[in-house]
């Protein structure tokens, strides 16, 4: 521990000194006693002094996290000498100190705490606020020596990473991929096969199951005839998460939005047991293949905190997007459309026969309202040109939907639905 | 600025006043009042601007004070134990504001090491002023013994604050 002397140290070794002088200056014994009292109290604290070497490690039983949720992070401190009283500063970043264990908590992230040992043992259960990657530590703890003449204090380095995921709301209903893969899922395919979904009746070929034999029709049309049946399949979802901001604008809240939306729909995808694959549209430009089973979720859940809002590189998204949606997949896109550059990136992927749906984040929110006429022009202007890019994707038969602040989950996911059924009524 | 470390400095301030108010001002006394006034104003400033040598400052001139004080013909007043309690109290609480600026400091444990290093320093004061007063020893045995206890006291002090301050985790002051 570094050891450095406290203000009262160099107060009363002074004033002790001085009380000694003016003694003799004034040849009364007053002003001796306080000094010599002063300077005692110096030299008990001075000969008491020792600085110990301390070891300081937290240990969270999950380096996965839920934002909300509560869990148990141990404390060890641990050192050559008696550690006595200390203060333990915990370093915890953007994590509730919900309860203690061990110790006093003291302020938000301080522990007290007393040991008479070499050992000192905390637990704490810990809430974090918000999601991302997050740094435990690094520990600092403080102690005064003897009488308080020194203040010792021993800073640990930092003590690994955890992961906070968002909390995930619950989606009623969702939007399904139009194209089945090969995997059994709880989708209807539109291809046939065995399944429990009625299709279709056929006359009776060779190699038929005869319990698929539909005798009431085979006795009318004096002919085998058999059911055809679709197969429960499951689907490829692929989140597009778009992460680039204005800088200067107060838009950075929208990522939040996307990274939760996204989480959402990776829980309930997940569920109904789609293969989900993910690109993050940041500086790096992520991409996971769609992959099943929870393993799979967590990995692109941890890969998703690390989305920070940032400028994207284009050529390295179009690449991104092109790998992850090779497969027949549902590309479902979480974006501000606030770059036509990403308005193309979907065009293309429509024009290439990917099934693409968008969800807009509303950025109204962090919009400050025009100052003069000509800002209220250029506001104008920007909305017409964000309507207009809507209709251009609408009007290529992408489902695009505008998720405004305040709104659940559950209604984008409805209206795109909604859209998408009264798009094929259209085409008939 | 914690609530802590602001509690501590008032409470460091008014002591600071009320000692330098509690001295007496005839006979020439007001000197002493003045120089402890001085010290009181010191440690309010540093307290507010934070600078922690107006500690060390505070102390000595209220030490002055009492120097001063009793080489005039005045009464005592307050008493000299009422004074080491007042002055390591002042000491105390402002150190603790100091600390509790940088760090999380348990308001209680502030509290019970001042009043219990106070009322200490006061009754070893108070049992030292009771066993001089019943010596019959002044004048040049008095001087010589102080000038003899001055210089141990410093070289004890330097030498073990060398000691201390030699390995490799203390720092300077």
């Amino acid at each position: 521990m570094n050891a450095n002397p406290s203000p009262r140290l160099r107060a009363y070794v002074t004033a002790g000194l001085v009380g000694l002088g003016a003694a003799l200056a004034v040849g009364d014994p007053g002003p001796a006693l306080i000094g010599g009292a002063l300077l005692a109290l110096a030299v008990v604290g001075l000969t008491g002094l020792v600085t110990p070497t301390l070891s300081a490690r937290l240990d969270p039983v999950s380096l996965s996290m839920v934002e909300g949720g509560e869990y148990l992070v141990a404390l060890h401190l641990e050192s050559d000498q008696t550690l006595g009283a200390m203060y333990a500063d915990l370093g915890l970043d953007r994590m509730d100190v919900v309860s203690t264990e061990g110790g006093r908590l003291v302020g938000a992230h301080t522990l007290y705490m007393t040991s008479t040992s070499r050992v000192a043992d905390a637990v704490l259960n810990v809430s974090p606020r918000g999601w991302g990657r997050r740094e435990l530590g690094p520990v600092t703890v403080y102690a005064d020596s003897l009488l308080g003449m020194f203040e010792l204090s021993h800073t640990s380095l930092q003590q690994g990473q955890l992961v906070v995921l968002p909390e995930e709301s619950t989606l009623r209903r969702l939007l399904n991929p139009l194209e089945t893969n090969l995997h059994v899922g709880e989708l209807v395919s539109n291809r046939r096969g065995s399944g429990s979904e009625f299709a279709d009746m056929r006359p009776y070929q060779h190699g038929d199951d005869p319990r698929a034999i539909n005798w009431r029709v085979s006795s009318r049309a004096r002919s085998l005839w058999v059911n055809e049946r679709h197969p429960e399949r499951n689907g490829d979802i692929v989140l597009l998460v778009d992460a680039q901001v204005e800088s200067g604008t107060n838009t950075e809240f929208v990522v939040d939005r996307s990274v939760r939306m996204a989480a959402t729909l990776l829980r309930a995808h997940a569920r109904r047991r789609h293969r989900l694959g993910l690109v993050t549209l940041d500086g790096f430009c992520r991409w996971i293949y769609p992959g099943m089973g929870e393993s799979h979720r967590r990995h692109i859940l941890e890969q998703l905190m690390s989305v920070a809002p940032s400028k994207v590189r284009w050529e390295a998204a179009q690449r991104a997007v092109a790998r992850a949606a090779k497969r027949p997949a549902m590309v479902i896109a979480l974006t501000p459309l606030l770059d036509p550059n990403l308005a193309g990136l979907i065009h293309s992927m429509r024009r290439s026969g990917i099934d693409v749906a968008v969800i807009e984040m509303d950025v109204e929110p962090a919009l400050t309202a025009p100052t003069d006429d000509a800002r209220s022009l250029g506001r104008r202007i920007w909305i017409m040109e964000r309507e207009r890019l809507r209709d251009r994707l609408a009007s290529e038969g992408i489902p695009i939907t505008l998720w405004r602040s305040g709104d659940p989950a559950d209604v984008p996911i409805a209206r795109l639905e909604q859209w998408r059924t009264s798009w094929r009524r259209r085409l008939g | 600025m914690a609530t802590t470390a602001r509690l501590s400095a008032v409470l460091a301030s008014i002591l600071a006043v009320a000692l330098v108010l509690s001295v007496p001002t005839a006979n020439g006394s007001g000197l002493g009042a003045l120089v402890g006034g001085i010290g009181a104003l010191l440690l309010v400033a540093g307290l507010i601007y934070g600078v922690s040598a107006s500690i060390t400052a505070a102390t000595v001139a209220f030490v002055l004070q009492l120097a001063i004080v009793s080489a005039l013909p005045v009464a005592l007043s307050p008493p000299l134990w009422a004074q080491a309690l007042l002055i390591v109290l002042i000491v105390e609480f402002a150190t603790a504001s100091f600390a509790a600026r940088s760090r999380q400091v348990d308001p209680i444990l502030v509290l019970v090491r001042s009043v219990g290093t106070a009322v200490t320093v006061g009754g070893v004061v108070q049992v030292l002023a009771l066993l001089l007063e019943g010596s019959a020893m002044s004048g040049v045995l008095v001087r010589a013994m102080g000038l003899a206890a001055l210089i141990v006291a410093a070289g004890w002090v330097t030498l073990i604050w060398r000691r201390s301050s030699a390995g490799p985790s203390a720092s300077r002051w």
